[in-house]
């Protein structure tokens, strides 16, 4: 049970504080509700992007890993496509630290010429060396981009290539800079904490900080996906793969946990039946995968697996579809015993960390249902068989899904695409 | 100091509405309950108590012998990795049910000093797994079909590990540094997994799976009862013939290379970026200039507020992460410097690190940075020993290395008496220039 206390202060902003008297640490997490679902099309990775100039300092801070450092702490931060989430965590003495450098850059964060030009660089860098220069590196460019069409989505919080990282210059920095604001954030706070003095803190200091007006570019909604969509790409990678995805619904759906459930039954360990069936039986993987993206707008569920050497994409393909739907079949209560078992198991060592759980609050609190946090193990424990069949037939549905093949082409990186229209 | 410092910080700013409070000293951690002991046939058995009740119970097994003590290459990672493939009573089918009927995590893992057999269950479950989890480790059933199964993913991986830059680059550092014969030189081909047969698993289980070579660690909820459950297991496991005293290492000298710079082009790769790494031999945790060279190389490279990542990333933008590491392992140790850059500043890059092994070599780190990065050093500690499965994990660390457990605390106060012109000398004495490896993967 993670015990918590929620409020509200004027200027909009939400807060949690979580005590845990086990904890020689305290952790502090602001998390912004800006997303590269947000962006302007032609001005993607802004968000991410943003998230590093977070780290470039104010006029009271000048250097905020310096400071932080200097109180035994580390901070980092993380951007997906939902939202921005910064966090930071040192012994527990030093708590009034942490909380004064959040409120001071969400206030009053110092953009300049010169920082913003490095960090330009670093992140393109950072895109190189995760999407450009990496074998495999573009998967989530072709897959998003193929699954939604309407949905922003449709491109990684990279961005969409490094020249839309070049063109975005100071000015839509600081225009960015209005979503970072108490309206627009959630602050979580958690160790071995008292409750009132942390409270009456939080108020004084984030209280000084004024809210702002903003317009947030809302993504469309994805239409129910007709048909099948297939794009094949040659690349110069060692093995071929092949990706599926599934559109499904958001995280907070009760189907969200339904799937998750099913994809921890297909490839969740070596006694899993994809693993079994697939990888050591019928060897026609080397690899396999399944699993869920758990997004706050209607995610995806996708199955990921590397060739054997030899075997054709339609085989693989054909057998993937037979052993989705002979699992279904052989669906046994003994096997749904098993999976959630283990999910038990997982839930309660992801709570005996500090950064974890002071992460999850926000995260929570972003979905609209912080209760989430104690409830998840009792929806996990009320699925039924049923449940999870009716889910299989509803969602994987081999008509209606995304398929991405990774060919190998030793010759060079020669992109054919062959999307078809619905 | 530290309120006069950023007093000067609360004047610059124009709106008082944010104050920013004084840094609080860093409290050296508590010292932690945790017990050892010796058993009569040889193991070392350590228990690591939760202060509250957690319903889990993690037991770690580690078998203390590794490439050192093998007769033919990968004989000591396949024998691990193929022990949760089969026993006397259980297929690797029935093992997997098992543990996850139980929702108990079971993992596998190999070190090129150890493996290690990993157990996390709820505690009501506990003892159902546990004997299971005892066979594995002591009665294989090594099969031949699963081995090939095994060999040809060990080969589908290797693989994918050919086309990463990083792990290329990585792969021929080390090989560069300790030799291609050397126990912690050597790269498995894709020869060494064909030639791993069956019988050679056996002879390394029967020769090195002995409990005079196994040291064990319980944490989580730990209570007398499951002590009791598990000394009566490990009281069961054979003794051997052998025992530490008679180890014969083998594979400890190879051919040794002349550092130099080696470029190295990967098939696969685009060559946009490129993988840069140095690195050299250097000295083992139990070695009195050990904590001077951990801060000389947190300085370095070790954290983001280090030199490298200052100014090579955050003044430059020339890379996304860079980083210095030092690596101590049983019988050696090396240390390391990693980055991916853009391909036309490699030598721009490699020029710059010098550079800043130059400075550390001729100028006294100022008092302000000596601060940061023992206050940073000292945060890590307290992180480090944060939640009884991170105090495991400590316990195990240093035992392994043959350390005492009280080293962690001394580390704390020795952080404090560190002087500028020792960090000054061992950067002369170990960071030699003409001693560094470096390699380049494109």
């Amino acid at each position: 049970m993670v015990n918590f206390k929620r409020f509200e202060l004027d200027n909009g902003l939400k807060v949690v504080l979580h005590k845990d008297e086990d904890s020689t640490l305290v952790a502090v997490n602001v998390l912004y509700n800006i997303g590269s679902k947000n962006e302007d099309p032609e001005m993607t990775g802004i968000t991410h992007l943003f998230e590093h100039m977070m780290f470039t300092g104010t006029q009271l801070v000048p250097d905020i890993d310096d400071l932080l450092q200097n109180a035994g702490g580390e901070n980092n931060a993380f951007t997906n496509a939902d939202y921005t989430n910064y966090y930071s965590y040192a012994p527990v003495n030093n708590l009034g630290l942490l909380m004064a450098i959040e409120a001071d850059r969400m206030f009053q964060l110092q953009l300049t010429k010169e920082k913003f030009k490095i960090q330009k660089n670093v992140v393109i860098e950072e895109f190189f060396e995760t999407c450009l220069n990496q074998p495999y590196g573009d998967v989530w460019h072709l897959l998003s981009g193929m699954a939604y069409k309407n949905h922003h989505y449709q491109w990684p919080t990279i961005g969409k290539n490094p020249e839309h990282i070049k063109n975005i210059d100071l000015k839509d920095l600081i225009k960015f800079y209005d979503y970072y604001c108490p309206n627009n954030a959630i602050l979580s706070i958690g160790g071995n904490i008292d409750y009132d003095e942390v409270e009456a803190e939080v108020r004084r200091l984030f209280g000084a900080v004024p809210a702002k007006e903003f317009s947030k570019n809302l993504p469309q909604t994805e239409p129910v996906q007709i048909g099948n969509r297939s794009q094949t790409v040659h690349r110069n990678v060692p093995t071929p793969a092949l990706y599926i995805g599934f559109a499904m619904p958001e995280r907070s759906h009760i189907d969200y946990y339904i799937l998750d459930m099913l994809t921890d039954y297909f490839a969740e360990g070596e006694g899993s039946f994809l693993w079994k069936r697939l990888v050591k039986k019928e060897q026609i993987f080397s690899y396999i995968d399944t699993w869920v993206v758990g997004s706050a707008d209607p995610g995806l569920l996708v199955i990921e697996g590397k060739l054997s050497e030899g075997m054709r994409f339609d085989t693989a393909i054909e057998q993937v579809k037979k052993a989705v739907s002979d699992s279904i079949r052989e669906l046994s209560d003994r096997e749904i015993g098993k999976i959630k078992n283990r999910i038990r198991t997982n839930l309660i060592q992801s709570r005996t960390n500090i950064l974890s759980k002071t992460i999850s609050l926000a995260f929570f609190e972003m979905l609209g249902d912080i209760d989430l946090i104690n409830r998840e193990e009792e929806i996990y424990r009320s699925i039924s068989k049923s449940d999870m069949v009716n889910c299989a037939i509803k969602y994987l549905d081999f008509n209606r899904c995304n398929t991405l093949i990774y060919d190998v082409n030793p010759q060079m990186a020669d992109v054919s695409p062959t999307i078809n229209p619905d | 100091m530290y309120s006069v410092f950023f007093d000067k910080y609360n004047k610059k700013s124009s709106k008082n509405l944010i104050h920013i409070p004084a840094i609080k000293d860093i409290d050296k951690p508590q010292p932690f309950e945790y017990h050892g002991q010796k058993l009569r046939t040889g193991t070392d058995f350590y228990t690591i108590p939760s202060a509250h009740s957690l319903e889990l119970v993690k037991i770690e097994v580690v078998l203390d012998r590794g490439r050192f003590q093998e007769e033919k290459r990968l004989s000591s990672r396949f024998c691990a990795r193929m022990l949760k493939e089969g026993t006397i009573h259980y297929n690797s089918d029935a093992i997997n049910d098992k543990f996850d009927f139980f929702g108990a995590d079971f993992q596998v893992r190999y070190h090129l000093d150890y493996a290690s057999f990993t157990l996390v269950s709820l505690k009501k479950h506990f003892p159902e797994v546990l004997p299971l989890f005892f066979e594995i480790i002591q009665w294989p059933k090594f099969d031949r079909e699963e081995l090939a199964l095994l060999k040809k993913r060990a080969k589908s991986k290797l693989k994918l590990a050919e086309a990463d830059n990083d792990a290329m680059s990585f792969r021929i550092l080390t090989e560069k540094i300790f030799g291609s014969q050397h126990a912690y030189g050597y790269n498995s081909n894709y020869d060494d997994i064909d030639n791993i047969e069956i019988e050679d698993l056996y002879r390394y289980h029967e020769k090195n799976y002995c409990a005079p070579n196994f040291k064990v660690y319980l944490s989580g909820s730990v209570e007398n009862d499951i002590v009791d459950i598990i000394t009566e297991y490990l009281y069961k496991i054979p003794t051997g013939s052998t025992n530490g005293s008679s180890l014969k290492l083998v594979n400890l000298e190879g051919e040794t290379n002349q550092p130099g710079e080696f470029f190295i082009k990967n098939n696969y790769s685009f060559d946009a970026q490129s993988s840069v790494k140095l690195g050299k031999r250097m000295l083992k945790r139990d070695h009195p200039d050990y904590i001077g060279m951990h801060f000389l190389n947190t300085i370095m490279g070790g954290f983001f507020g280090s030199r490298l990542m200052q100014n090579i990333r955050e003044k430059k933008g020339l890379t996304y992460n860079i980083y210095s590491d030092l690596e101590p392992m049983k019988y050696d140790g090396y240390f390391i410097i990693g980055t991916d850059i853009k391909t036309e500043n490699i030598k721009q890059v490699i020029g710059l690190i010098y550079d800043e092994i130059d400075i550390l070599q001729n100028e006294l780190i100022p008092v302000k940075e000596m601060n940061t990065v023992s206050n940073y050093i000292k945060g890590y500690l307290v992180s480090a020993l944060d939640g009884v499965f991170s105090k495991a994990e400590i316990v195990k660390l240093l035992t392994l290395e043959n350390m005492e457990v009280e080293w962690i605390y001394d580390f704390f106060d020795h952080i404090d008496n560190i002087k500028a012109e020792k960090v000054r000398q061992l950067a002369k004495n170990y960071l030699k220039k003409d001693q560094l490896f470096t390699v380049v993967v494109n």
